[in-house]
């Protein structure tokens, strides 16, 4: 079994097991690492390039951060749930790898919006914390994330650990825009278009790019080295159950 | 070997049909499943009833939360007002979710999930099943803490009745279907620690929001475009729901 | 500008750790898989 390159197991129910068709990132994979680090550590340069904003000053510029980390957070919701939607129809535990890599980034990614944000509104409103629908909406997919994590936790068997948070994947992403709506609703507030200049928006754009690389790359690094992990402890596992191995002693 | 089980409503006509006789089975499909629903719906009610395990502390549970809450308001009538409908909604929740938690605990007992799930019944079925009765339990609920909560606190609630049970019931229906759900996928974690509030609560905050919103307005007497609007995302919510819960139900009841 | 310093590196710093844990983790895996590591690919 160790000597098969494509390790796949199934058990009696045709399931996969985890660790189908192990490979390892090649050079193609670390020239994108490489680039996409390269790309967020020119984010300081990108962003003191841009012209400073006439009321907030340089503070604005925490804005190339906020955005993007905040649009990535929507984002590892949706791969979370649409990974978990394709592991409903293939069975395949590789889906519920994606799921929990996308899991991880997007709450890494949405605990640094609520922080980025927050640092924000103290320039801004002069307040750490305000219920402004953006702040609101972002808290309640941080909840969603944490939840979903003591979901996991609380889980042991791989394939209803992965049936189970999937549901709730799927629950959190149907939810994530009637809150967007009510919150937004809430406050009275149609949100205005942020009026800004091309160079600013360009720098957003450019921003916005070198995140998603960066968090695209991390994915799959994450993902391959779940299955890598499944691969081990399914290689762990003892041949023969504890209690016959009793017996046959 | 038939009559071995006593049928439910539905498939008692059928008794006694012959193997031949199946396919007529396909056109009273509709009749099996509503059957199956009733008979689920008033086994849950009747046992409930006899048992009273989790209504009173429901009710018990609200009326607390009610009472603190309109402690802590003796303000004056306009800040009152503004405070009163997400405060009873938050209590409304809160009870809901005790309740909620425990919409599947009878089957948690004893291995009773595996003989549910083998009677024939699909577990779509046990969901709109178990969703009916928690929008009854949660019905009973503020039917008694939203007159508390006018006795309490003078705050006009029922100004305009029917505004306020179509509120009332639209919330209602939200709560229960996004936490039934939730309580089923929290059924199925074996652990014993109460998961149902921690994901319920993410999920439920448009439903306390937009019910506290248009309760808030129509003690305010505005029932305009805003009104319909907030209860438009009531309803949407809902309907979401009912369809991702009678859909997702079969993959949380495997195995 | 301290406050968009403070935001950036508060970003940097959380990114850069969590991609250093996971070198880490990657590291002891191969290593405990070192005599039978799968094919490399692309």
């Amino acid at each position: 079994m160790a000597t098969d390159s494509k390790n796949i197991t199934e058990n009696s129910r045709g399931l996969t097991a985890a660790g189908s068709d192990i490979t390892t990132p090649g050079p193609a994979f670390r020239g994108a690492l490489s680039v996409a680090a390269l790309l967020a550590a020119a984010l300081p340069a990108i962003a003191l390039l841009a012209p400073t904003e006439a009321t907030m000053g340089d503070a604005q510029r925490i804005v190339y951060l906020h955005v993007p980390l905040a649009w990535l957070a929507l984002l590892g919701l949706l791969t979370m749930a649409g990974a978990g939607l394709m592991y409903f129809a293939r069975r395949n535990l590789a889906w519920d790898q994606w799921s929990q890599a996308a899991a991880e980034l997007g709450w890494l990614c949405c605990s640094l919006t609520l922080v980025t944000g927050s640092l924000w509104a103290h320039e801004a409103w002069g307040t750490w914390w305000t219920w402004e629908p953006r702040l609101t909406s972002a808290f309640i997919l941080w909840m969603i994330y944490s939840g979903y994590f003591i979901l996991r936790g609380q889980l042991d068997d791989p394939h209803r650990r992965a049936r189970l948070s999937a549901v709730f994947a799927v629950v959190g992403a149907m939810d994530v825009p009637l809150v967007i709506v009510a919150a937004h609703w809430f406050r009275g507030i149609h949100p205005p278009t942020v009026p800004m200049e091309p160079a600013m928006r360009a720098v957003l754009w450019c921003s916005v790019a070198g995140f998603t690389s960066l968090f695209l790359v991390l994915l799959s690094c994450r993902r391959w080295q779940l299955q890598l992990q499944a691969f081990l402890e399914l290689r762990e596992q003892p041949i023969v159950q504890p209690d016959l191995q009793r017996t046959m002693r | 070997m038939h009559g071995a089980f006593h049928a439910p409503y539905g498939l008692r006509k059928w008794r006694h049909a012959e193997r031949d006789e199946y396919e007529k089975y396909d056109e009273y499909t509709e009749t099996i499943v509503t059957g199956q629903l009733w008979w689920m719906i008033h086994k849950d009610l009747i046992s409930e009833w006899r048992g009273r395990r989790a209504w009173p502390a429901m009710i018990l549970l609200g009326i607390v939360v009610v009472v603190v809450f309109s402690a802590q308001m003796d303000l004056p009538a306009e800040f009152k007002r503004q405070m009163a409908a997400s405060l009873l909604w938050v209590a409304i929740f809160f009870a809901a979710a005790l309740s909620l938690d425990r919409s599947f605990a009878s089957e948690r007992e004893d291995g009773c999930w595996q003989a549910l799930l083998l009677y024939p019944v699909s577990p779509s079925t046990v969901y709109l099943a178990k969703l009916a009765v928690n929008v009854v339990s949660l019905a009973a609920l503020q039917c008694v803490l939203i007159p508390l909560f006018v006795i309490l606190t003078d705050v006009p609630l029922l100004s305009h009745p029917w505004a306020m049970l179509l509120v009332a019931l639209l919330g209602n229906a939200g709560i229960a279907s996004a936490g039934t759900l939730l309580s089923a996928l929290a059924t199925r974690v074996h652990k014993g620690t109460n998961l149902t509030v921690l994901l319920a609560l993410p999920t439920a905050i448009p439903v306390v929001l937009a019910a506290a919103e248009a309760t808030r307005l129509l003690t305010e007497g505005q029932i305009d475009r805003s009104w319909w609007s907030w209860n438009e995302l009531l309803g949407t919510f809902a309907a979401v729901f009912i369809v991702a819960g009678t859909v997702l139900m079969d993959f949380v009841a495997e195995e | 500008m301290t406050t968009f310093a403070t935001a950036y590196l508060i970003v940097w710093f959380t990114l850069t750790a969590y991609v250093l844990l996971l070198v880490a983790r990657q590291r002891r895996m191969l290593h405990l898989l070192d005599g039978e590591a799968p094919k490399p690919c692309c």
